[in-house]
């Protein structure tokens, strides 16, 4: 156990300040969707009645008023910057509710029912307008949770996530649980896209994320690993790539739901050429400021990690290799060095080279598509998403001493034990099913499974084509079938791998330790 | 005459800006055609291939970071000896002694980010089907620079020479110990035998290669150095001249096709 406190003043303050910063941004949410004009991908605006909602004027003073002067107290009193900053996402978050409110209950008794600016129109594809009244309360009321839950701990109230919860968490989780959760999540994502990609399903996943990550910040042992200086780029890594994976799944519902309908795709209504000068080039230096500002604070707010002088005796346990290699560090539970550590690695730039020759679908070319390339796009995206980010996540923030697994939060200890009873098809095979020893001659104690591993990659690409992809070798050729028979055999032996592990313990399916060579 | 004319209306102002202001429609054309930096654009491009919701900027955001990290590299090697009485201590120099000491952050933090930066980049050009024909070559020469980006960030991991670098570092390169053939535990490498002399000893095999030596150490940490500051960024230099040398060849920024 680990005697560390989950609270002290400066995470409390820490949290206030986070618990503000959520506020923050559902209020400017609230009020975005009370008074903003609403303009959606490929929605025209041509013919509609002018826009009649606006922000009021004393209500867009006070709140400039109130971030402004809580910015400038950021200079001399934090406590003053704070309630002033609260304040101003009080006042944004409840009056751009109930003006949203105000405004249907009026257009509903005084309109003419034509559409207007201030109706939202909807992206081809994505279902009905969103109701703003009932939309803004409800990003108003998030503002005010986060803004109620920043000043309990503001006031000094300390408050911790339930150790109950905690355990829960933590029993629950296993590499087995997070690995089999995330494949279904992924294909849930793939499934339900259309549901995902609104814009409403995903500002409430950002909330609970919010929610999580805050919750979890007063858990020392979470604490400790994800405050590792190294471990924050990871933050930052699931932040960018949760958004861009949804961006490019809106983009893609939309596009398909469009070429449905006969409409072209988005990128093709903005076809025609504008000048470099001044529209790219402008761009280039906007996002050059913003880069090098961004840089700059994240270098001044966080100091590079510089430990102990290098000691080539004390091992520190657990070594672990660079961030961004541990999916493949987390790889070698299920796989040798040379697999996981050569083989797989080299199989994964030859694919990724390979790619372009193996797909020769010419349909989604320049946009975003699902239907249009189902296969290329869930095959590359489960192993970016799962095999590449997830094991990334799971081998730093839930592997510790002896690389074994460790819940979010549970106390990293050296003395974790672990029972270890796997075992190889050989022994499967000659001890457990035909109840004698195992044979002495190498090739014929790993028959079965030099067996097993030579049909996985003759018979099943053989299988493969009868079944799935008869139309493909006819377009593309034999050659390229079996290179892209070979790519997904291998993608998909590191998940076969991780199930006959966690179902009937399996070490190795061939095992030749004489010659280092297991599989 | 104002300021601004005083400063433009001269010979030497002129020979190095040939034109005005680009304020007019010709002006924009010239100035993308006679600026050195600028001539890596077309003159026109089409309007959704550079809407940020299309190419999400990671591409430019990439070379940016490289950018950053030469220039903050190059100010590093200022203050840095490759050496094992020497890389630790100048480190804990820069960060504690050196005026504006966030020159490592910068350049570390930069670096976390381009590899980041550089996924997202192949990313979206794979959702966009982007590297289909005549695209192709292109994403062969991106795979080559994600590879050589990896390659240098894990160089760079070992320069600090602290625990985190030496046990990181040796966590990687233990699995050159283990390729087929080469790596004295790799499978097959013990059939390799001449005369009774086995070929491939940890004396000779791909660990070896690699960090000059059997464990990390001082050869090890130049070699690093070596290929860190001049091998990889000069390899990576010459493969982003021919990665935007094609995009513009293979028809500009991606759009339908």
């Amino acid at each position: 156990m680990n005697h560390h406190p989950d609270l002290t003043p400066g995470v409390m303050a820490g949290l206030s300040w986070f618990y503000l910063l959520a506020a923050i941004i559902n209020a400017a949410a609230a009020g975005y969707i009370s008074y903003s004009e609403l303009v959606s991908e490929g929605a025209s605006r041509e013919g509609l009645a002018p826009k009649t909602r606006k922000m009021p004027g004393w209500l867009k003073n006070s709140t400039w008023a109130f971030y402004l002067f809580g910015g400038l107290a950021m200079l001399v009193n934090m406590k003053l910057a704070f309630w002033l900053l609260t304040a101003g996402s009080v006042v944004l978050s409840i009056f751009s509710a109930a003006d949203a409110a105000f405004f249907a209950e009026h257009s509903a008794e005084h309109g003419d029912g034509k559409p207007s600016l201030d109706d939202h129109q909807p992206a081809v594809g994505l279902g009905g307008p969103i109701n703003r009244a009932i939309i803004s309360s409800v990003w108003a009321m998030c503002a005010m949770v986060f803004g109620i839950m920043g000043a309990t701990y503001a006031l000094g109230a300390e408050y911790a996530m339930p150790q109950v919860f905690r355990d829960a968490i933590d029993s629950a989780s296993g590499p087995t649980s997070f690995f089999t959760l995330s494949t279904l999540a992924f294909i849930a994502l793939i499934v339900y896209r259309r549901f995902l990609s609104s814009g409403v399903v995903a500002w409430a996943g950002l909330n609970l994320s919010l929610l999580f990550f805050g919750l979890s910040m007063t858990d020392y042992d979470f604490r400790d690993i994800v405050t590792k200086p190294d471990n924050v780029p990871i933050i930052g890594l699931i932040y960018l790539v949760a958004y861009f994976t949804w961006l490019g799944l809106r983009r893609a519902v939309i596009n398909d739901a469009r070429m449905a309908r006969g409409l072209p795709n988005l990128e093709e209504l903005g076809a025609e050429k504008t000048l470099t000068w001044p529209d790219l080039v402008y761009t280039e230096l906007i996002a050059l400021v913003i880069g090098t500002v961004a840089l700059i604070l994240w270098a001044i707010a966080l100091q590079a990690p510089l430990e102990q002088p290098a000691s080539s005796t004390q091992a520190p346990n657990p070594s672990k290799a660079p961030w961004y290699f541990l999916g493949l560090q987390e790889m070698l539970v299920y796989f040798d060095p040379w697999m996981a550590g050569v083989v797989l690695p080299t199989f994964i730039i030859i694919g990724f080279m390979a790619m372009p020759y193996i797909d020769t679908n010419k349909a989604g070319n320049g946009y975003y598509t699902i239907r249009q390339r189902l296969f290329a796009y869930t095959t590359f995206q489960y192993g970016f998403l799962v095999l590449w980010v997830v094991l990334i996540l799971l081998g730093t923030f839930l592997r510790g001493p002896n690389w074994n697994f460790f819940g979010p939060y549970e106390y990293w200890d050296l003395h974790k034990l672990e029972p270890l009873n796997n075992v190889n098809l050989s022994d499967i095979f000659w001890i457990q099913w035909l109840r004698q020893s195992r044979p002495s001659a190498i090739l014929l104690r790993e028959a079965p499974g030099i067996l097993l591993t030579v049909g996985y990659f003759t018979l099943l690409p053989a299988l493969m084509y009868l079944a799935f992809f008869r139309k493909y070798v006819a377009e593309a050729g034999i050659i390229r079938y079996s290179v892209l028979a070979m790519l997904l055999l291998f993608m998909a032996s590191l998940p076969i791998k991780m199930v006959l592990r966690w179902t009937i313990n399996l070490k190795y399916i061939v095992a030749i330790p004489e010659y280092f060579f297991n599989i | 005459m104002s300021i601004a004319e005083k400063i433009t209306d001269n010979q030497i102002w002129k020979s190095v800006f040939r034109h005005p202001m680009p304020t007019d429609r010709r002006n924009r054309v010239v100035v993308m055609l006679t600026n050195f930096f600028l001539h890596l654009h077309p003159v026109s491009v089409r309007r959704q291939g550079i809407a940020l919701s299309y190419t999400w900027c990671m591409g430019g955001t990439t070379f940016f970071l490289f950018l950053v990290e030469v220039v903050t590299g190059v100010l590093l090697m200022f203050y840095y000896r490759p050496t094992l009485e020497h890389a630790y201590n100048d480190i804990l120099n820069l960060r504690d002694v050196t005026t504006l000491g966030i020159l490592r952050e910068l350049h570390r933090w930069g670096a976390h980010a381009m590899v980041i930066a550089v996924w997202l980049h192949m990313y979206r050009v794979f959702l966009t089907g982007s590297y289909k024909p005549p695209r192709e070559f292109n994403w062969v020469v991106g795979t080559l620079l994600l590879v050589l980006t990896l390659l240098l960030s894990f160089t760079g991991y070992l320069l600090p020479w602290d625990q985190l670098a030496i046990w990181a570092i040796t966590v990687g390169s233990n699995m050159a110990r283990a390729t087929p053939g080469v790596g004295v535990e790799g499978p097959g490498a013990s059939l390799l035998v001449l005369n009774g002399v086995p070929l491939v000893t940890s004396f000779s095999d791909a660990k070896f290669a690699l960090l000059s030596g059997r464990s990390v150490g001082e050869m090890t940490l130049n070699r690093f150095y070596v290929l860190h500051c001049v091998a990889i960024p000069l390899a990576v230099s010459l493969l982003i001249m021919i990665h935007f040398w094609r995009v513009r060849k293979d028809g500009g920024i991606s759009g339908p096709m």
